[in-house]
């Protein structure tokens, strides 16, 4: 049973219902709107994003519908991405956002969670400087302000 | 699959100035949004007559997805600007994917998930990442984990709130004070004046977390927890080695009565002696793994003194605030 979806620059994708119901607003709208022919407008998703959204849940429509354990700590979770979907998250950092909005807009928890996973895997281990070069940032502490946020927030550092 | 910056002369007719051969077309195959910058040095026109004063007007022309944002003459170049992709919509607050990315990273995406990016960060790797700018610095004192930590390392105690500044971040301030003390895995807080034989060892040690990438500090039962995961390995030099009691109360500071849990040979007439590889394996399990053996030696005097002054001069910037006066260091 295909489905038609329509990206913000009115590009067509179709897909079958149940890949596009991996995302639950699509799920929920194809409920509301019951049997119909016509495509769903996704106004908020352009084209290139929305082809990679789609090539996830393509890849993962078998997966069984997590339940997210709450008291689950996610700092020990977050390395455990498998590996086709490191390599789907291996893009430049405009498109991992894209990606992550678009997860988050089409209520796709999973994506949306390896997305958070791979920008929190970005930060990891490395110090200010390297995080800014990383993302690209301008330093705008003076460096009284650095040296003062530097005592009062470092976090137990001894000899 | 680059930009293609065309260059186009306009040709002075009247003066018949040699431009040799307009168009100019550069490959802005390298282009990227990080790096928009473009330097072109303009050709010498040779003129033909003494009286041509005008100077070849230039159009600039893009194609591709590139726009140009501004260009500048400047001592016979020109310095353009590119910008990226996408047309940007009207509204300054991108929420919405697949548009212009244009603004600063941390706006890009919208707080709550930005919390939950952050989420998967200890308290150490955040403390560093609020040093990055104002706005990672917003981000990280925003998080709720500080009062979480505060209520599981203080649990009976309210904090008191330093005046004119976001509840969270006196929050943040007060544990980063007492982060000597407050282990990054459980938040538990170790008193100082109760540490035990153990000493430096009953306090969080750093200790390499693989899936956080890096030296997270953790208190001796969440290092035995861990090394129960990933454990450590047994030199050679222990497997099969048998020393004395009194070896062993040195080398593994264990007492009488753990000694005698440890597997024992000889008697009677011969020494007695004991496994070693019994002895470090308890002692690991009693102090948290190596690290917390290494610890036992050290003195945490001075640490000590000065996790002390941290929170000394927490509580003072609030008596200070509090009356009204200004804070400086």
């Amino acid at each position: 049973m295909p489905v038609t979806l329509t990206s913000l620059d009115d590009v067509k994708f179709t897909v079958d219902k149940e890949v596009a119901e991996r995302s639950i607003l699509i799920k929920n709208m194809i409920e509301d709107v019951g049997e119909s022919d016509s495509p769903i407008p996704l106004p908020n998703v352009s084209s290139a994003v929305l082809k990679k959204v789609i090539e996830y849940c393509e890849h993962h429509r078998n997966d069984p519908v997590q339940v997210q354990d709450e008291t689950d700590d996610p700092r020990k979770r977050s390395n455990d991405i498998e590996e086709w979907d490191m390599k789907f998250m291996t893009v430049d950092q405009e498109m991992l956002f894209e990606i992550i909005l678009a997860a988050n807009y089409l209520d796709i928890k999973p994506l949306l969670d390896v997305g958070c996973k791979t920008v929190a895997n970005i930060i990891k281990g490395k110090t200010p400087e390297e995080i800014r070069k990383v993302f690209n940032i301008v330093n705008d502490f003076t460096p009284e302000e650095e040296a003062q946020i530097k005592k009062e927030n470092e976090w137990a550092e001894d000899r | 699959m680059g930009n293609l910056l065309t260059v186009l002369h306009d040709l002075d007719l009247a003066t018949k100035a040699l431009v040799s051969p307009p168009p100019y077309s550069v490959d802005v195959v390298k282009f990227h949004r990080h790096n928009p910058y473009l330097t072109l040095q303009l050709p010498r026109i040779l003129p033909s007559s003494a009286a041509s004063t005008s100077s070849p007007s230039l159009q600039l022309h893009v194609s591709g997805t590139a726009r140009i944002n501004y260009s500048k003459r400047h001592h016979g170049k020109i310095v353009i600007q590119l910008t990226s992709a996408m047309p940007t919509p009207p509204s300054s607050n991108s929420t919405s994917p697949g548009t212009q990315v244009a603004t600063h990273i941390t706006k890009t995406l919208p707080l709550e998930i930005w919390q939950q990016i952050l989420s998967h960060l200890y308290p150490s790797q955040l403390a560093r990442l609020c040093l990055v700018n104002k706005r990672f610095f917003d981000l990280v004192t925003n998080q709720p984990l500080w009062s979480a930590m505060h209520h599981t390392a203080f649990p009976k105690e309210t904090l008191d709130l330093l005046p004119g500044m976001p509840t969270s971040r006196s929050y943040m301030l007060f544990i980063c004070a007492n982060s000597f003390l407050i282990c990054e895995q459980c938040f538990v807080h170790r008193n100082p004046k109760d540490l035990g034989r153990a000493q430096l060892a009953s306090l969080p040690l750093k200790v390499y977390l693989p899936w956080a990438s890096d030296n997270v500090k953790l208190c001796p039962q969440c290092r035995v927890e861990h090394y129960e995961h990933y454990p450590e390995p047994v030199p050679e030099y222990v497997r099969g080695s048998r020393r004395s009691r009194c070896d062993i109360r040195r080398l593994y500071n264990l007492d009488d009565s753990e000694i005698r849990t440890l597997t024992r040979f000889g008697g009677g007439w011969e020494e007695i002696t004991f496994a070693e590889e019994d002895a470090l394996a308890l002692a690991r399990q009693v102090y948290g793994g190596d690290v917390g053996l290494a610890a036992l030696p050290r003195s945490l005097a001075k640490s000590l003194v000065k996790s002390n002054n941290r929170v000394y001069v927490y509580i003072l910037r609030r008596q200070i605030l509090s009356s009204g006066s200004v804070w400086t260091d």
